[in-house]
């Protein structure tokens, strides 16, 4: 449905509406030994009113996208929210009523079929397998995802905009003396296939590098456990911008008793740590998560959560902006049409340094450098883990043996106060979720970094 | 919308687009969700949906599409999408749907959503947690009422319709006193009465006390090498981790640990483990599997064997099985005889783990994360509630070490496990 039709219908509606109409797409390709393993799509579609009354907040929603539909949601999502007030008693809370407007949209240059996909997967299978014939295992995949959206609310604000990403995935497994060891490579970007897959060779290059990097892994060693002086390459520095610091300044979750309340204008790390929620762009270039505006209808800005050292501020949505006094950054964002916006991240990174990485290696005696995580988690009180699927060993300011799988921890905001070097570089990677009630597509990044943390280990 | 016509011209029309076979699930779901964050409700969502899951084998090529609007035209493109999608995938002998079967209908759970009952729910449980246990801030509490209908069917004639609706209810909380915190733990039941008391040792209880305690948490500080409780939500994780070893995938592509182990001993004698998809035990039960078949009751591993693998029909083909293993979840293990307590009163130095938090381990079942809401356990005592602590070890190993398996039963309306003690644990 086009945003013109939701205006019409929030035309005399008494109290804050938000009509969403929204189409998700997705298609998973997946080629495992050179045979096509999966291949699944699915397209989601709907409508969702969301309205506040009294201080009570009700949602409706439904699959039918026609105007009979709009107003039966309208009417139950209202009387959700009347509920609502009944249950809490009414307050006097009052919503900020910024609008924006943002239309844009998402043009596909270079179409690419689903047979023309799994071609592409198979020359990378071919490539491989005939190049790296010690391996016990390869695979590929392709995901895409899209979401498509319009909406208007009864302040005024409307949009319409898509969001397209395509993921590349590469997972190469080798025996060694019965042991299976796995490793795997992410390209994410904004954009359909046939625009956003990477060029073949680019990803014959990186090929190399997994193979070297398996090849080393299979024979590595067990980190030591204990806290240790590491680098963290810009894959999981980036996972623990978002992690780790990132969900802690999340406003609804600072509402809920994140450490982060007790910061706010406080020196949280070294003058070297600047990091920020990034709503579209990076010095000028597009992002992967360029997000305009919100699904509250609010305009999308930074969100600057630390600024050489000091804790700035949270990312927020319309009623947390108000609560916590603070400017409006357009952070509320739903995966699905029958999702609640939430307020979600968008390219979370760690602001780039001067230093060179060969001169952060030199400067440790006895460390880690860790290069690709897998996974990662962080509690309220910024404790975080993440897993470490390659990194290697740093003796005497030179990198020595590879190590296998390992796990690093510690509480983000002491963390940074450790932070004494940061490179020069800056990667963005934007593969797999957020994940908080519902799942969401976000981009996270930075340069490397060092800092004292806990490795696990033997 | 009425859901049998749907599907039978569904089934008419991937038959007349030229699908060799085809199956089909098509859904009614809905659901209100009563939120309360803080201090107060904060949302209540209704959301109502219809969709529909296309599979169709097509020249030994298989091909899926899920859609969620169901009008004449796009199932219309669907059955064309889903013909293209197989087109474009591999010849497999191995692709099956399930074979004709008479008719079932299966039914659980009341019909429609009270939200007095929630919202009454919620507040009695906030109210009552606020005055027992005063250092617990609970951050939200979700009701949410879930309702589906499902017909099957499938070209070979199976047919069958699951009707199903229960409440799960789930708090996320903490302890707080003035600007100390505890880690955030959270816990979820399944239920469809509510004459249930959510603040008794099963249910939020003992874990709010353990996370009360919590506020005194502390590094370890030392790295050493003990023995192991796994709290039965820490079990849970680690089964899950253990199971899909088990699944069609793993022993497909050959990185199964417990592949060619069937019959043979992989655990210790304590270790039994079944899976119980329509056990009356359970709040939300699963009467289907993905592929059409009715779920069955099965046992895993028995006296420390293991007794089946978790395929679906694809599974079986490929692997040259005698049947799929019809296997849907709701884990059941049985109660051992000792209390949690006396488990403690056994170990010399060692850990109680709260949930583990950590990556998936690697193919050879090495495991390493963080142990959140944990205690550490020295000369049969539990000693200090511990913060920042890491733990490692190997997913088999713990499996052929298991030393005790506790009387006391976590019962969530989704499993049914006890506490289980196991050794080789290294804890930093």
């Amino acid at each position: 449905m086009h945003y013109s039709l939701l205006k019409k219908l929030l035309a005399d509606t008494p109290h804050y509406v938000e009509l969403r109409a929204q189409t998700n797409g997705q298609h998973f390709l997946s080629l495992s030994d050179g045979d096509l393993a999966e291949n699944q799509e699915s397209m989601n579609s709907g409508l969702s009113c969301r309205t506040f009354v009294s201080g009570g907040w009700g949602f409706a929603s439904s699959g039918l996208q026609n105007e009979a539909s709009a107003k039966a949601l309208i009417a139950k999502a209202t009387k959700n929210a009347e509920f609502m007030s009944t249950a809490n008693g009414p307050t006097e809370f009052v919503l900020p009523k910024d609008t924006f407007s943002f239309e844009r949209e998402n043009v596909e240059k270079n179409k690419m079929s689903t047979k023309e996909q799994v071609e592409f997967l198979k020359d990378l299978h071919t490539h491989a397998s005939q190049k790296y014939s010690d391996l016990k295992s390869i695979k590929f995949m392709i995901v895409f995802h899209q979401l498509e959206k319009s909406l208007a609310n009864s302040f005024g604000s409307h949009a319409s905009h898509v969001l397209p990403r395509t993921s590349l995935y590469m997972t190469f497994s080798i025996e060694v003396e019965g042991e299976v060891t796995s490793l795997s490579r992410y390209h994410g970007h904004n954009g359909r296939p046939g625009d956003a897959l990477p060029k073949k060779e680019a990803l014959h290059k990186d090929m190399e590098g997994l193979y070297e990097q398996v090849k080393q892994k299979s024979v590595g060693v067990h980190a030591t456990a204990g806290t240790k002086e590491v680098i963290l390459a810009p894959a999981v520095a980036g996972i623990l911008a978002h992690e780790a610091i990132g969900h802690p300044t999340e406003a609804d979750l600072v509402r809920s008793g994140s450490v982060a309340a007790n910061y706010l204008g406080q020196k949280v790390g070294t003058d070297l740590v600047t990091m920020v929620d990034y709503a579209h762009s990076f010095e000028g270039e597009e992002l992967p998560v360029p997000v305009y505006i919100d699904d509250e209808g609010v305009e999308a800005k930074d969100a600057v959560l630390i600024d050489k050292g000091v804790f700035k501020g949270y990312m927020n949505n319309r009623e947390l902006s108000q609560f916590y006094n603070q400017a409006p950054t357009g952070n509320a964002r739903a995966y699905d049409y029958s999702d609640e916006p939430l307020i979600r991240m968008r390219n979370t990174i760690i602001n780039p340094g001067k230093s060179k990485l060969e001169e952060m290696i030199a400067s440790i005696d006895d460390g880690y450098y860790f290069t690709q995580s897998s996974n990662g988690q962080a509690d309220l009180t910024s404790e975080f883990m993440f897993g470490v699927t390659m990194g290697y060993e740093i003796k005497n300011g030179k990198l020595g043996r590879a190590i296998k799988d390992t796990t690093i921890s510690g509480v983000a905001f002491d963390m940074l106060s450790t932070v004494d070097m940061v490179s020069d570089e800056l990667e963005i990677h934007c593969t797999g979720f957020c994940g908080k009630k519902q799942r969401m597509i976000v981009s996270h990044g930075g340069p490397s970094i060092k800092c004292r943390l806990h490795v696990g280990g033997r | 919308m009425n859901l049998e016509t749907t599907l039978k011209s569904s089934l008419n029309l991937l038959k007349s687009k030229g699908a060799d076979h085809s199956s089909i699930f098509c859904s009614h779901q809905a659901f209100d969700e009563l939120v309360f964050e803080n201090d107060s409700f904060t949302l209540l969502r209704s959301v109502d949906e219809y969709s529909a899951d296309f599979s169709v084998i097509k020249d030994r090529k298989l091909g899926s599409y899920a859609l969620n609007q169901l009008d004449e035209a796009q199932l219309e493109s669907a059955g064309l999408k889903v013909l293209e999608i197989a087109s474009s995938g591999k010849e497999d002998e191995a692709y099956a749907f399930a074979p004709n079967r008479e008719h079932k209908t299966f039914s659980h759970g009341p019909n429609s959503a009270d939200l007095d009952a929630m919202k009454n729910c919620i507040r009695d449980f906030v109210s009552r947690t606020k005055e027992e246990y005063p250092l617990i801030g609970l951050r939200s509490v979700t009701i949410k009422f879930n309702s589906t209908q499902v017909h099957f069917g499938n070209s070979e004639g199976a047919t069958s319709e699951a009707k199903k609706s229960f409440y799960m209810m789930s708090a996320l909380f903490n302890a707080r006193e003035g600007k100390i915190s505890s880690s955030m733990n959270y816990d979820f039941f399944a239920f469809t009465d509510f004459n249930i008391d959510f603040l008794s040792n099963e249910k939020f209880g003992k874990v709010f006390k353990d996370t009360s305690l919590h506020l005194k948490a502390e590094k370890l500080g030392k790295t050493v090498t003990g023995d192991a409780i796994l709290s039965p939500q820490c079990l849970q994780t680690f089964l899950g981790f253990v199971l899909s070893h088990l699944g069609t995938s793993s022993l497909v592509a050959g990185t199964s640990r417990l592949k060619d182990k069937i019959g043979e001993k992989v655990g210790s004698e304590l270790l039994n483990l079944e899976s119980r998809p329509q056990d009356t035990l359970f709040a939300n039960p699963n009467f289907l599997t993905s592929d059409g078949l009715e779920t069955e009751n099965i046992s895993i591993f028995e006296k420390g064997r293991l007794k089946t693998y978790l395929v679906d029909l694809y599974g079986k083909n490929k692997l040259n099985l005698e049947s799929a293993s019809n296997f849907a979840s709701r884990l059941y293990m049985p109660a051992g005889e000792k209390s949690l307590d006396e488990m403690v009163k056994e170990i010399d130095c060692g850990i109680l783990i709260g949930r583990f938090s950590g990556g998936y381990p690697n193919a050879n079942g090495d495991f390493s994360g963080i142990a959140k809401n944990s205690f550490y356990i020295e000369k049969g005592e539990i000693k200090q509630p511990l913060s920042e602590t890491m733990i490692s070890g190997n997913l088999f190993d713990l499996l052929k070490e298991i030393q005790e398996v506790s009387s006391d039963v976590y019962q969530n309306g989704t499993t049914h496990l006890p506490y289980v003690a196991t050794k080789n644990i290294t804890i930093s």
